[in-house]
């Protein structure tokens, strides 16, 4: 490999920060505030190390907390139990950005042609590649040091501890950049390297999590998330795990400017195979969307049906926490509201599997915006397809998948440990809440422009007012933001059938209202 | 009256302070093949995408087979048949399945001639989207626009990113569908192109006409150009009359002559015994840069 495969680092990286510096400077936004606001979630859930001692001994030593949050090993300060609370899934997060990052400035600029733009200048073979990792270094810095500095703020934790917890992101943020590194050149499309980059690491996080359930420490030498969990934050303090780390990137990176070497630009060692011939049946708006959605439709059900299983498990384990402890049962009740403590809790879950299924939704319905942006609705429109039949398609798609949706969600939790009536009932009467959000979203694809970020504001705030509003003590009027707040209960409160046709008319006034408003624009706009 | 399928006078639009058009008129007969020409930004994409419906005109009438293009824009729109200049695709979906999915959106109930244009522009359909090059991009969508029968084609720059033999391959489906009876809107920079094709040429600058017209006559109010080679010079030939811009250099003898002396001209020309001899009718380019020329030393004044 000569030395002017490297040329241009320094001009690439400057373009590259320049692209990139939102997403470093949200990343660390977002790392702070889940920190700050996990530790005032657990200074109310458990203030004491009594209370946090109880929940070790408890809910923590259930496998289903083991493989989602890992174990819980230092009770002593708020800051070990935020990090238990979050910390794992935290450090998968982390991952996931700087692979976006390094596939954003490889396969990405790739498969829309900069690249060939720029390789035709004085910018060497490899200089995308070092923008990209050095980019995704920066990002998983100011994750690392968004981490730190939320426990030192909102759990009061000293400065060793919060750096342990920083170096911890840095050794799955850097391993997960050198992934990426290599699936961008073995994929051809920048989707594809990311889904390979996303598989490997919920592979790692599955193999950790069978490994804390059987307390095999062997096992976690295989994975980045059990050398983070050797530096030990609030314990040992340790820290020759970044090493480790610095060293599998080096490899991964080496590997993937070998494979870099052996290819030409946009292409990849893993071409996609041929694919259908034709497409009979896609000629029209509402079978265009569900073939487009298929594939990560399955995905997402898949996810909710995991999710179920996860809250279903636990449900034995609640029954049991019941009659004891006080903080937690206080805490579970303030989140979902009066009645036995097992409903409460299914309850209070099935609103949390609600919001995945807003998620979902509003995933499809954003699709209209990118194809508006990307060109591709100008010749839809352009065909005899009104605005009204391409808007509404992914709008019709998502309200109808919001049913079964939440249907597998609570038929999930039910079969596996909880009432499978109430657990059903639970997750269904979510429905019109999620309907709000989704046509809310709608509303601002037809309004388009900067409009069309209402989408996700929606899901935003029903998520921070519905989830968290109550823990940390939001006033009521906030917490009646959210249509989540008006959904009853259900199996802790009776069923009461007012809100639930209160909010489907309000979902159904926002789809009319897109109707309208989507007629009144220039498109692209 | 002749039957017009695009109808625009005096079309304005604008987006805030900037306008885009500026009183323009375009019309396009039944059965002709109509170039719609212009630099970039002189407003072609615009005058088409309110002709499409997507953007609503500010003032000015625009008329597609009679009808309103917003209000009626679905109806019309399985008349027409629309290939952008950036083709972007589905980038999961195969190029076949794009295909069906264009035809199928138009409301085209089978599309005789689609295998024979995926064989004609050398289009693999098992594809997926996200490996197409621009003009495999662009090939999707003019398979789409010819498999199947159509009262217009409107087309924005088509072949921009095709080689010179798909070029090629566009004339001549395109000549085929006007021979069918359709009419074409053909938005282009490549002079050549239009020349070979269109019956009729619509030359727009920051968003209003300069020209428009059939091109034999747009020619025939502009002189040709004739070339000769005399050993003896040009002697005498600055008097006869409808001879233009007389430039000797050597043995090399140009100048510009009016359409209706042509005949005696020549005939001049020929009595001082030429070894080469030319006269060219004006190309479009020469109309063109004309155009544009006499709008520059304008705007220069």
């Amino acid at each position: 490999m000569t030395s002017t495969a490297w040329a241009g680092t320094g001009a690439l990286c400057r373009l590259a920060f320049a692209t990139e510096r939102r997403w470093i400077l949200g990343t660390f936004v977002v790392f702070l505030g889940t920190y700050v606001a996990t530790a005032a979630q657990i200074r109310q859930i458990a203030p004491t190390v009594g209370d946090r001692v109880g929940l070790q001994g408890t809910i923590a030593q259930t496998p289903g907390f083991r493989v989602l949050l890992g174990p819980f090993e230092h009770t002593a300060e708020i800051g070990g139990a935020t990090l238990w609370r979050v910390g794992v899934f935290m450090l998968a997060v982390a991952g996931m950005l700087a692979a976006a990052c390094v596939v954003r400035q490889t396969r990405r600029a790739e498969e829309q042609g900069q690249a060939e733009l720029v390789g035709a200048t004085a910018v060497g073979r490899l200089a995308p590649l070092a923008a990209g990792l050095v980019t995704a270094a920066a990002l998983t810095v100011a994750a690392a040091l968004g981490v730190a500095g939320g426990l030192v703020l909102g759990a009061g934790s000293g400065a060793t501890d919060a750096a342990a917890a920083g170096a911890q992101v840095v050794v799955v943020g850097l391993a997960t950049a050198g992934l990426a590194a290599v699936a961008a050149q073995l994929a051809q499309a920048a989707r594809s390297a990311l889904g390979m980059t996303a598989g490997v690491l919920l592979a790692a996080y599955a193999v950790r999590g069978a490994a804390d359930v059987r307390h095999s420490d062997a096992v976690q030498w295989l994975t980045p998330f059990g050398w983070a969990a050797q530096v030990d934050p609030f314990g040992e303090d340790r820290w020759y795990p970044l090493g480790v780390a610095a060293l599998a990137t080096a490899s991964l990176v080496a590997l993937a400017v070998v494979l870099r070497g052996r290819r030409d630009v946009g292409a990849g060692l893993i071409a996609p195979g041929p694919g259908r011939p034709d497409g009979p049946r896609l000629g029209a708006p509402i079978p265009l969307t569900l073939r487009l959605e298929r594939r990560a439709g399955v995905v997402w059900l898949v996810g909710l049906a995991a999710f179920g299983v996860f809250v279903g498990s636990l449900v034995p384990t609640v029954v049991r926490l019941g009659s004891a402890e006080g903080g937690l049962a206080e805490a579970l009740r303030r989140l979902g509201g009066a009645g036995a403590l097992t409903d409460v809790f299914v309850s209070a879950m099935a609103s949390i599997g609600a919001l995945v299924v807003t998620s979902w939704g509003v995933a499809v319905v954003t699709r209209h915006h990118a194809d508006e942006a990307g060109g591709r609705l100008e010749q839809l429109l352009a065909a005899a397809v009104s605005r009204r039949a391409v808007l509404l398609a992914p709008a019709v798609v998502a309200v109808a998948g919001v049913l079964p949706a939440l249907a597998v969600t609570g038929l999930a939790i039910g079969l596996s440990g909880g009432d499978l009536g109430d657990a059903l009932a639970a997750s269904v009467v979510q429905a019109p809440a999620v309907w709000v959000v989704i046509a809310i979203a709608v509303l601002g694809q037809a309004l388009g422009g900067r409009w069309t970020a209402m989408a996700w504001g929606g899901v935003v705030v029903a998520t921070a007012v519905g989830q968290i509003g109550a823990a940390v003590g939001l006033p009521e009027w906030a917490q009646q933001a959210s249509p989540f707040t008006h959904v009853p209960g259900v199996p802790a409160d009776p069923f009461t059938l007012a809100p639930e046709l209160v909010l489907s008319a309000v979902a159904a006034l926002l789809l009319v209202a897109s109707v309208l408003v989507v007629h009144r624009r220039d498109v692209p706009r | 009256m002749t039957d017009l399928v695009i109808d625009v006078e005096g079309l304005v639009k604008h987006y805030g302070s900037t306008h885009a058009l500026d009183g323009l008129d375009l019309r396009v007969e039944a059965g002709t093949i109509a170039g719609f020409l212009g630099p970039n930004g002189a407003g072609k994409s615009t005058t088409i995408r309110v002709l499409l419906g997507l953007h609503r005109a500010t003032a000015g009438r625009a008329r597609l087979f009679g009808r309103d293009p917003f209000a009626d824009a679905v109806d019309l729109h399985r008349r027409l048949a629309y290939v952008p200049g950036d083709v972007t695709l589905w980038p999961r979906l195969t190029g076949g399945e794009i295909v069906d999915l264009l035809l199928g959106m138009r409301g085209v109930r089978s599309a005789p001639r689609r295998e024979e244009m995926l064989q004609r522009f050398e289009l693999d359909p098992t594809r997926r989207a996200s490996t197409y090059s621009k003009g495999n991009r662009q090939k999707v969508a003019l398979v789409a626009a010819f498999a199947a029968d159509t009262d217009l084609l409107v087309l924005d720059e088509p072949t921009s990113g095709l080689d010179p033999l798909m070029e090629a391959q566009f004339q001549r489906c395109t000549q085929e569908a006007a021979d069918r009876g359709t009419t074409v809107l053909l938005s282009s920079h490549i002079l050549a192109e239009v020349q070979e094709l269109c019956d009729t040429v619509t030359i727009v600058r920051a968003g209003r006409t300069v020209l428009a017209g059939r091109l034999d006559e747009l020619r025939s109010v502009t002189r040709s150009r004739l070339v000769a080679t005399i050993a003896s010079g040009a002697e005498g030939l600055g008097e006869v009359e409808g001879v233009h811009d007389l430039e000797v250099d050597g043995d090399r003898v140009t100048c510009t002559i009016d359409d209706a002396v042509t005949a005696e001209v020549v005939a001049a020309v020929a009595r001082l015994r030429p070894t080469a001899l030319t006269v060219e009718p004006p190309s479009l380019e020469e109309l063109f840069l004309r155009q544009y020329g006499s709008d520059v030393l304008d705007q220069g004044a």
